[in-house]
């Protein structure tokens, strides 16, 4: 009786032990979810971009960006300047490729012809923003370790929301070399699944920069994207603040769009 | 007690003077250091983002920059309806205007070699002012562009005169020009183009030997611009990124080059059998150009596939005639009647050219290469294989610890392999002084300070044991604000006196320019 007593007893408490490690996710398995959740087939967005120097002065940029889902979490990009005219034309065109370095295309109207990227070039800074090249790439979950620090009540434009912080470290020596970052800190809030913050380190472990996404919207489905985002460098003392003004998800978009005939039959621009 | 109160009180108060200032600046180092504690505690974790201050003004800026924009981010349906109503096609044409407006200032400081005629000022200055717009109608898409330029050159500019506008065989530049004419049909799988636009070839970065259908304006060798080409061209989409090209070229465009009094043709080298296209002593030479005709049509064809396992590659052919002159020599007529002299003249022969190429990367490198075969059809011409090979490397930890953004640094080497050498009946010159990438070293290293501010050091050696010359260019350019750019350049050329550098060996000069796009 004693014995039949002590089995139950530990088969209970191992039952309950595996349905509470079950509910604690894994860092893997936030971004999984989030991916997963924010997913979309296609998407365009035109978006105004503001970049502000250490003396607060402005530089203004209009920007279309595209992008399309062609195998399972396969992605193409492209991104396209509309203003000012002095980079007027330029596109930067990304093809993600499973299990090797994806291809990344820039094209300048002076030379009018595409020159592909090497990922050396990937750490740089996109056309003066904020953003490198690494940071326009879709976020391979293979390529990181994501690790739960700890979950938090973080306040957010006036609200407080109960979210995770996640940090993702590259997954190994290969992307480690690549990548302009020792490791990332991601706040993603539980609800909805969405990035609320990343905080940036580069290779010697200083806070380089952080992004700061606003004004969430619901644009398809629980598909959520941001209206306006902040990126703050900190090394540069340099801002790189974007607004959606337009978007649209799910649209059909052609493969041809991500093509170099698109850019170099002046598509791009209309 | 009195006096001892009065040195007791002094030792107090120098003891207060002696110590207190080291405490007092000790209290304000730690309140530094608390301040900045306190700081990089709030940065190091932060349980709040609101946007404060100037984050949050930013964002409110950027809120009334898009109340005039279109907002839409259900469809794209009402985007258009919107568009639709709010636009006219003036309206569209005034949006799709875009342009630039440049001013460029130039000082040799060498005088020129001494020539009769030569225009010996060392000061120059233009401006230039370029436009282009469009107009769409369903898949159809109207597209203008040109310039306006003059300057203190001389015989330099031709005014603006469209009688040769199907084939412009003024050696001037026009003073306003219309480069782009053309009208794009486009579906889904191809583009058709039928007017007047440049036609591109070629995946190398520095030198392109396959990039021959691109006449050019030469007037300033170093600042050039595309003359474009009349074609009727469709680019067909085969499969994913490879498209199939194929264009008609029915009028052959001679390069412009500059007046025979221009600094740019160097000094005149008497008896040469060979020349080039900047060569002065072969000015009295006649020109034959190809004339708009069934036989002088150029064709071209190419096949080309994109990200293809990571490789960009290429094949394309040309048959048509030569952008590089041959020389071929006539008996004419003499002063005296009854007797003959020779006479020289200039003459485009018509060749197929086979070019392939590739681009690649690796790690942190890019590799490119392009070869281009050039037969000559009845041996007017040397037959060769002209090819280019090189990488370009990004430096980005290494650029950081130099404070610079990024350093790309690009190598190329060039050269050609004569197959067979030109064999026919009085044709006395090829074009193998004309031809570039015969035996060069090609360079450029940009450095990037900032997104406002760079660098860049450009260089061209030919290291031909008998036309060697050198080519070097530093500029610092800076971005003032959206669209206005400063550039300051310093040119410098040497060689052997007729090569290509050599013979500009006193035209070693400084440039100022300002351009502003909008």
């Amino acid at each position: 009786m004693t014995k039949r007593t002590i089995i139950w007893i530990v088969g209970i408490l191992f039952l309950f032990s595996a349905s509470v490690v079950s509910a604690q996710m894994t860092g893997r398995q936030v971004m999984e979810k989030q991916k997963e959740r924010h997913k979309v087939k296609t998407e365009i967005g035109n978006e105004d971009m503001m970049l502000v120097d250490k003396s607060g002065a402005k530089e203004n940029r209009q920007v279309v960006r595209y992008a399309k889902e062609v195998g399972k979490d396969l992605h193409r990009y492209l991104v396209v300047f509309l203003s000012p005219g002095d980079i007027r034309g330029t596109a930067l065109r990304t093809w993600e490729k499973k299990g090797g370095d994806n291809d990344q295309w820039l094209y300048l109207p002076a030379q009018k012809k595409e020159q592909r990227i090497a990922k050396a070039g990937k750490k740089n800074y996109f056309m003066g923003t904020d953003f490198t090249y690494e940071d326009m790439e879709p976020e391979d979950l293979n390529n990181f370790n994501y690790n739960i620090l700890r979950s938090e009540q973080f306040n957010h434009e006036g609200k407080s929301y109960d979210s995770y912080v996640i940090e993702a470290l590259p997954a190994n020596e290969k992307k480690k070399q690549e990548s302009g970052y020792a490791k990332r800190i991601m706040w993603i809030e539980k609800a909805n699944l969405t990035t609320l913050k990343t905080d940036f380190y580069d290779k010697r472990n200083k806070h380089q920069k952080t992004q700061l996404n606003y004004k969430f919207e619901t644009v398809s489905g629980s598909v959520m994207r941001p209206k306006q985002t902040i990126m703050n460098n900190m090394e540069k003392g340099h801002k790189t603040v974007t607004a959606t003004r337009s978007r649209q998800v799910n649209t059909n978009i052609s493969d041809t769009t991500f093509t170099e005939q698109f850019i170099l039959s002046g598509k791009h621009l209309q | 007690m009195k006096k001892s109160c009065l040195y007791k009180s002094l030792a107090i108060l120098l003891f207060v003077c002696l110590l207190c200032p080291p405490f007092l600046w000790g209290q304000t180092d730690y309140k530094f250091q608390e301040d900045d504690l306190l700081k990089e505690m709030d940065k190091a974790a932060p349980k709040s983002s609101e946007p404060k201050g100037q984050e949050d003004d930013l964002l409110k800026e950027m809120d009334k920059a898009g109340e005039a924009a279109p907002q839409d981010q259900k469809g794209k349906e009402k985007v258009a309806q919107a568009e639709a109503k709010q636009q006219t096609e003036l309206s569209k044409l005034v949006d799709n205007f875009h342009g630039s407006l440049r001013l460029r200032g130039m000082h040799f400081w060498q005088n020129p070699p001494v020539r009769e005629g030569a225009d010996t000022r060392n000061d120059f200055g233009n401006a230039l002012f370029k436009f282009s717009d469009k107009m769409n109608y369903k898949d159809f898409t109207l597209n203008v562009g040109g310039w306006v330029e003059y300057g203190n050159e001389e015989n330099t500019y031709s005014g603006t005169s469209f009688s040769e506008f199907w084939q412009d065989m003024d050696r001037r530049r026009r003073i306003l020009d219309i480069s782009d004419l053309y009208i794009n049909y486009s579906r889904e799988t191809f583009n058709f183009l039928i007017g007047k636009k440049t036609l591109t070839n070629g995946m190398s970065t520095l030198y392109l030997p396959s990039d021959r259908m691109r006449p050019q304006d030469l007037n300033d060798p170093l600042d050039v611009k595309d003359l474009n080409l009349w074609q009727a061209r469709m680019d067909y989409d085969v499969a994913e990124a490879t498209t199939l090209t194929a264009a008609f070229l029915p009028v052959y465009q001679p390069q412009k080059t500059p007046s025979e009094t221009s600094r740019w043709m160097g000094e005149r080298k008497q008896g040469d059998t060979e020349f080039d296209l900047y060569d002065a002593g072969n000015a009295n030479m006649r020109e034959d150009v190809p004339k708009f005709s069934d036989t002088n049509f150029g064709y071209f064809a190419r096949f080309k596939k994109k990200g293809f396992h990571g490789w960009d590659l290429f094949a394309s052919f040309y048959h048509g005639p030569n952008p590089f002159y041959v020389v071929r020599e006539e008996q004419v007529a003499g002063p005296i009647p009854g007797t003959t002299q020779p006479q020289r003249i200039k003459e485009v022969v018509k060749v197929d050219d086979y070019a392939a190429g590739f681009s690649t990367t690796y790690e942190s490198w890019e590799f490119h290469g392009e070869v281009v075969y050039n037969y000559s059809y009845d041996r007017k011409d040397d037959d060769y294989f002209n090819y280019v090979g090189g990488f370009t490397y990004t430096f980005d930890d290494f650029a950081k610890k130099l404070w610079l953004e990024k350093i790309d640094f690009t190598l190329e080497y060039a050269n050609e392999i004569i197959t067979r050498v030109q064999n026919a009946e009085t044709y006395v010159s090829s074009s193998k002084k004309s031809r570039l990438g015969r035996n060069d070293i090609l360079s450029r290293i940009n450095f990037e300070y900032s997104d406002k501010l760079s660098f860049q050091f450009v260089c061209n050696f030919q290291v031909d044991q008998i036309d060697y010359g050198r080519f070097q260019r530093l500029e610092a350019k800076y971005k003032f604000r959206d669209g206005l750019i400063s550039k300051l350049a310093a040119e410098f050329f040497g060689g052997q006196s007729d090569s290509l550098y050599g013979r500009w060996q006193k035209n070693d000069r400084l440039i100022l320019e300002f351009e502003y796009s909008f």
